[in-house]
């Protein structure tokens, strides 16, 4: 366990350096100027420029500038915005609430309709499992983009139960404003747990002790509880944990097209304009999640792995 | 993840389905062919794409009118006679333009899995055939790719090149490459420790004979079947891409830049944004569908960039 | 395996049958939609403000697309900025609702020649830190706009004064190196506000940044700022002129760039007001029962939207091209169907909005209604063939993340195309498309580009100048002529406002038939206030002057 924990964190760090390179040389090489953004509209001197682009140190050669961000980094200082001045972090924790937020808001909805979905299909076969099928099939080709125009002109132009776009102030107005972008983002998710769901709970169900168990008498719920249920986690619990990662890249479209002001919306507008030590940051942010999540899907695996084993065993 | 490791339909069969079409067998022997292998919904899947793909080729011929030609006065026209599916905000026809958007529609996707196709297959048999180290840095290289998602290395790829269908189609090769690379290294080493290669090799067949004449042959339908399902993906991730700007631009007509008509929809007009829409629904579904079928599976559409990050030699 | 025949086989039926339904219920929605009914004007452009309000403990409106750069008032002039900071520094001078020039921090000035602008300050007037404002402060402020490492995007304003001195112990004087009656309107804008030198000096860099902020004399000062979403001010409790100050305890500023967004926040009063609307929120702001959305008349706003050409080399050069584009463009169906009717034909860049008030306003309509014309797609291709520019090709810049952008420039396309060019369009993302205004090197990629354009006051001599002489901020392409020069520089000394028209209007026709930038629309002014305030500008004032005071409850 201490040692998957240690390979798990060493891959996170690897992964998380590597991509800083590749994220930082990319936005190095990238057309235009990121101080250009500080003049508006108007042209300024050469000396004012040279003056801004000393200041944030943009004259300064590729690999020094990446030293310096990464030892920054590493003392806690995660640099200032050249837009704004404030500190990455300000930025960045700002919309870090609306994003954590909405990708559990999703996640909920994606747990308890698609184990939901799944566990109806797997214990009655035949209509509702076509069904659910159906249901399952369709949802799974239905982009966030799309989820997210057909839910905006039903509930909010056809209906106007929930807000087209934007995040009001406080709990109620920010759980209200994310309903509809956790629904388009929820969709294909829902649809792809449902199946992995079913697809476990069918293979248990096949199996020769859930068989022997029931032949044996045993009340159905405690054989699907112990016996179905408990060995058919592990493969749902990854699932779980590559839709949370998913999630997080889905943010990027999904923050858009609702207006919502969280890390996704930060990391396309920061990338228009150009302003390196925030998308740095937010796109770290983004691959430290996708990392993070299936490396704890994988260490919760790890966890119940032998017990299930044991179970499994005795009957 | 559990779910992908039930592709071993195929291993020993000498001609895959999906190859059928190339025997001398009378027409109507292969037409019964292809519907068994493909089933009901395979062959309706295979029939809409077909259609589209008409549509997509002969477009210039049957579209009613040039996508871009406007007539202010027609803005946001209903349905009628002269605009089917009625005009869009600077009076374009919507039929034509979904018609013309086919085309960039369809080949982005087609680019991004041929291109990830050519870097992937030999990375994937080159890891297959050597095993051990090969194989480890192989699969160490699948594993940083997947931690950065396509989509953000696409909004990268962008802030590097500016917006257009070239970087986006580029960004998603890279990311696409392990998705498609992984299922053909585990069929390939599945072929490598059958006993059929070991009698080659010891014919003395050379390893680049033996691994395109015999192994590539044999796992062609598989790899075909996942092609067709990540052609699904890259719709959809491309669409995202032109839904927030990146990808096509004005005034080439594409199915996602139609869908991010939100003008449209905030003046309460639907079918310009809706009909786009369920075309990359319809698509995509159809090519799951087919994919699963041509590999011999259940539909299992969403194994995606997400899908299993575990590559067996990191296990 | 067991049970996936018929659903599988029922999907794509059922998908289809998805489609059709969605397309069925969709043409109900849309069909027969074609011809809408313009929004009119609700106000008359004689009201200048809704009425003033009473003291009132919290206010929260749009601060336009983004948040501020910077609280240094020099720093950036675009919308967020000018609507805002002008709330917290206080010009010299400051624009009232009706664009009049009221006293500010100076309480009285004269010119008392052509190259003389005396400005007596106002002994009562405070820092927010409650120092004294002094000639020394102002002095500094002022030629901040020359100090190139400040960079001011008020610099070109100050291209003409040669010296500002403190003439007395509450007096400056400005000098100018020519005739210039045009200098003093800038005071009464960001390109004239007070900021205290000794905090300046000795913020360095920081001046303006979210975590250091600014000291300056206004109404109100910033009391938090996230850098993103919201900017809040709260009244200025050492504010010096009873007269002038805010109702509101604190005002909320927050930042939607999308319209929906927008129009959501404010139909579901989460904002209270805001200015310079997208005009897609027309039809969901006009429903809305908790406030008004006041739609402005033709003229209403100083705003223009414009082809600028960025280079008399390529496709754009020979001047029978450009008048050939002109001449084709459907203005009034790009207002019609663009801006839902809430905008109107251009035929001059400084249109009715310029002078609509002016006591010169004659002479500038009778000039104006000669450039009146109906798109005429056949001497415009005859044209384009005289000049042997068949099929040559021209390229536009827009800015890609603004809706109206897009459609406007997919319309140029057309129209091009129609008359034997081959437009090719550019879409640009914010910071590339911000720096063809800044770098010669990034517009030098274009024969022309798109520009939502504005001067903060009606001066039409100031917004040619800007374009049409050597020394103009905005002059992108080079364009000079001597005439339009020697007629810009004469209006530029002129007192008299109808004899400055006579000048402008000279160099008007000249730069109606070079068209160095070609324009195309004027938008209408498009506000909204939620009825439980009171207070806001209805004109385009609100880019210049301490608006935020007179705001409070009804």
């Amino acid at each position: 366990m201490g040692r998957l924990l240690l390979h798990r964190l060493g891959g996170l760090v690897t992964t998380l350096l590597l991509s800083s390179v590749v994220i930082f040389g990319s936005l190095y090489l990238a057309p235009g100027s990121p101080e250009n953004v500080l003049f508006g509209n108007r042209a300024p001197s050469a000396a004012a420029r040279a003056a801004v682009r000393h200041q944030l140190h943009l004259d300064q050669p590729l690999p020094v500038r990446y030293w310096d961000w990464l030892t920054a980094v590493l003392h806690g200082d995660l640099g200032r915005s050249m837009v704004t001045g404030q500190s990455v972090a300000g930025r960045v924790g700002a919309g870090l609430g609306s994003t954590l937020l909405l990708v559990a808001l999703s996640i909920s909805l994606v747990v308890i309709l698609g184990l939901g979905l799944g566990t109806a299909a797997a214990l009655r076969p035949g209509r509702v499992d076509a069904t659910a099928n159906a249901l399952t099939s369709l949802s799974v080709t239905v982009p966030p983009f799309v989820a997210s125009t057909l839910l905006i002109s039903v509930f909010a132009v056809k209906l106007g139960w929930f807000p087209a776009s934007g995040v009001q102030s406080g709990l109620l107005g920010q759980l209200r404003g994310l309903v509809l972008p956790a629904c388009a983002l929820a969709v294909v998710s829902c649809g792809f747990l449902a199946r992995v769901t079913r697809n476990a709970l069918r293979e248990q169900l096949d199996r020769e002790h859930v068989q022997t168990a029931q032949v044996r008498g045993l009340p159905r719920r405690v054989v699907l509880r112990d016996h179905v249920f408990r060995n058919a986690l592990p493969p749902i619990i990854t699932a779980i944990g590559l839709l949370t990662s998913g999630l997080f890249a889905s943010t990027l479209v999904v923050e858009s097209a609702f207006a919502v002001p969280g890390i996704g919306q930060l990391t396309i507008q920061s990338v228009a304009q150009k302003d390196f030590p925030v998308v740095q940051a937010v796109a770290l942010l983004l691959v430290a999640a996708f990392v993070v999540c299936n490396a704890v899907s994988d260490l919760v695996q790890a966890l119940i792995d032998p017990r299930l084993r044991i179970v499994g065993r005795t009957t | 993840m559990r779910t992908e490791t039930t592709t071993e339909t195929t291993t020993d069969q000498p001609t895959a389905p999906a190859t059928a079409g190339v025997s001398p067998a009378s027409r109507i022997g292969v037409f019964a062919r292809v519907r068994t292998a493909l089933g009901p919904s395979g062959v309706a899947a295979a029939a809409f794409l077909l259609l589209v793909l008409v549509l997509a080729l002969a477009a210039p011929l049957l579209a009613p009118y040039d996508p871009n030609a406007q007539a202010l006065l027609d803005s946001y026209a209903g349905s009628s006679g002269s605009h089917l599916l009625g005009a869009d905000g600077i009076g374009r026809d919507i039929l034509s333009r979904l018609m013309f958007g086919s085309r960039t529609s369809l080949l982005g996707p087609a680019l991004v899995v041929s291109i990830s196709l050519l870097v992937g297959i030999p990375l994937a048999l080159l890891a297959a055939w050597y095993g051990g180290a090969v194989d480890a840095l192989v699969a160490r290289i699948f594993d940083l790719v997947y931690a950065l998602p396509g989509l953000l290395l696409a909004v990268l790829a962008v802030a590097l090149f500016g917006p257009g269908l070239t970087p986006a189609v580029a960004a998603l090769s890279i990311a696409y490459v392990p998705f498609l690379a992984r299922i053909v290294r585990v069929a390939a080493r599945q072929q490598r420790t059958s006993p059929y290669v070991d009698a080659l090799a010891v014919q003395g067949f050379g390893v680049v004979r033996i691994t395109v004449r015999h192994i590539l042959r044999n796992i062609a339908p598989v790899v075909l079947g996942q092609a067709a399902i990540a052609f699904g993906y890259a719709l959809l991730d491309l669409a995202s891409l032109s839904y927030l700007g990146l990808a096509v631009q004005a005034p080439t007509s594409d199915w996602g830049v139609m869908v991010s008509d939100s003008d449209a929809l905030m003046k309460g007009y639907w079918l310009p944004v809706i009909a786009p829409g369920v075309l990359i629904v319809l698509c995509v579904l159809s090519l799951t569908v087919l994919g699963a079928r041509i590999s011999g599976e259940r539909p299992q559409p969403y194994l995606r960039l997400r899908g299993s990050r575990r590559t067996g030699a990191s296990s | 395996m067991m049970h996936g025949r018929t659903p599988r086989a029922a999907l794509p039926l059922a998908a289809l049958a998805l489609l059709a339904g969605t397309a069925v219920t969709a043409c109900g929605s849309s069909g027969g939609n074609a011809a809408k009914a313009a929004p009119s004007s609700n106000f008359n452009t004689a009201q200048v403000t809704t009425a003033p309000g009473r003291a009132l403990s919290s206010l929260t409106w749009s601060g336009d697309y983004r948040a501020p750069y910077s609280e240094d008032p020099l720093k950036t002039a675009d919308y967020p900025e000018e609507t805002i900071l002008g709330n917290v520094c206080q010009g010299v001078l400051q624009t009232g609702p009706d664009y009049t020039l009221d006293p500010a921090v100076a309480k009285a000035w004269k010119q008392p020649d052509a190259r003389h602008l005396v400005l007596d300050l106002d002994p009562r007037a405070v820092f927010s830190d409650g120092h004294p404002v002094t000639a020394d402060d102002v002095v500094y402020s002022l030629l901040r706009n020359q100090d190139p490492t400040v960079a001011s995007n008020y610099a070109d304003a100050y291209h003409d004064v040669s010296s500002v001195r403190a003439t007395g112990a509450g007096q400056v004087t400005v000098t100018f190196n020519r005739d210039d009656y045009l200098f003093l309107r800038t005071l009464g804008t960001l390109g004239g506000s007070v900021v205290e030198k000794a905090f300046a000096v000795g913020s360095g860099q920081n001046f303006g940044n979210a975590g250091t902020g600014v000291v300056c004399s206004g109404p109100y000062t910033v009391a938090s700022f996230d850098g993103t979403n919201a900017m809040v001010l709260k009244r200025n409790p050492r504010f010096w002129d009873p007269a002038k100050a805010g109702k509101a305890e604190t005002v909320t500023f927050k930042f939607l760039a999308d319209p929906s967004a927008l129009a959501n926040a404010l139909s579901s009063g989460s904002l209270q007001g805001g200015f310079d609307l997208p005009s897609s929120t027309i039809g969901q702001l006009q429903k809305a029962t908790n406030g008004k959305l006041y739609i402005g008349g033709e003229g209403s706003t100083t705003q223009n939207i414009d082809l600028i050409v960025a280079r008399f080399t390529g496709g754009l050069a020979d001047a029978r091209v450009r008048q050939a584009l002109s001449m084709a463009i459907d203005r009034k169906g790009i207002a019609q169907t663009l801006f839902s009717g809430a905008a109107d034909p251009l035929y001059a860049v400084a249109g009715p909005g310029f002078w609509e008030n002016s006591p010169a306003r004659s002479d500038y309509a009778a000039a104006y209604s000669a450039l009146q014309v109906q798109p005429d797609l056949a001497n415009a291709s005859q044209l384009v063939k005289a000049a042997g520019a068949t099929g040559q090709q021209i390229s536009i810049g827009y800015a890609a993340g603004v809706p109206t952008e897009v459609q406007l420039a997919q319309v140029l396309q057309q129209t091009g195309d129609a008359i034997g060019l081959k437009v090719k369009i550019i879409g640009l993302p914010d910071q590339q498309y911000g720096s063809l205004f800044i770098d010669p090197k990034a517009r030098a990629a274009y024969d022309s580009f798109l520009t939502i354009n504005y001067l903060e006051y009606p001066e039409a001599a100031t917004m040619y100048s800007s374009y049409a002489t050597k020394a103009g901020s905005q002059n992108f392409n080079g364009y000079t002529d001597p005439g339009v020069e020697a007629s810009l520089l004469k209006a530029q000394g002129s007192a008299d406002p109808r004899q400055r028209a006579m000048y402008v209007l000279q160099a008007q026709t000249v730069l109606d038939r070079d068209l160095p930038w070609i324009p195309i629309v004027q938008p209408r002014a498009l506000l909204f206030q939620n009825s439980a305030v009171t207070g806001a500008p209805l004109t385009f004032s609100y880019m210049a002057g301490p608006w935020v005071a007179a705001v409070g409850a009804p």
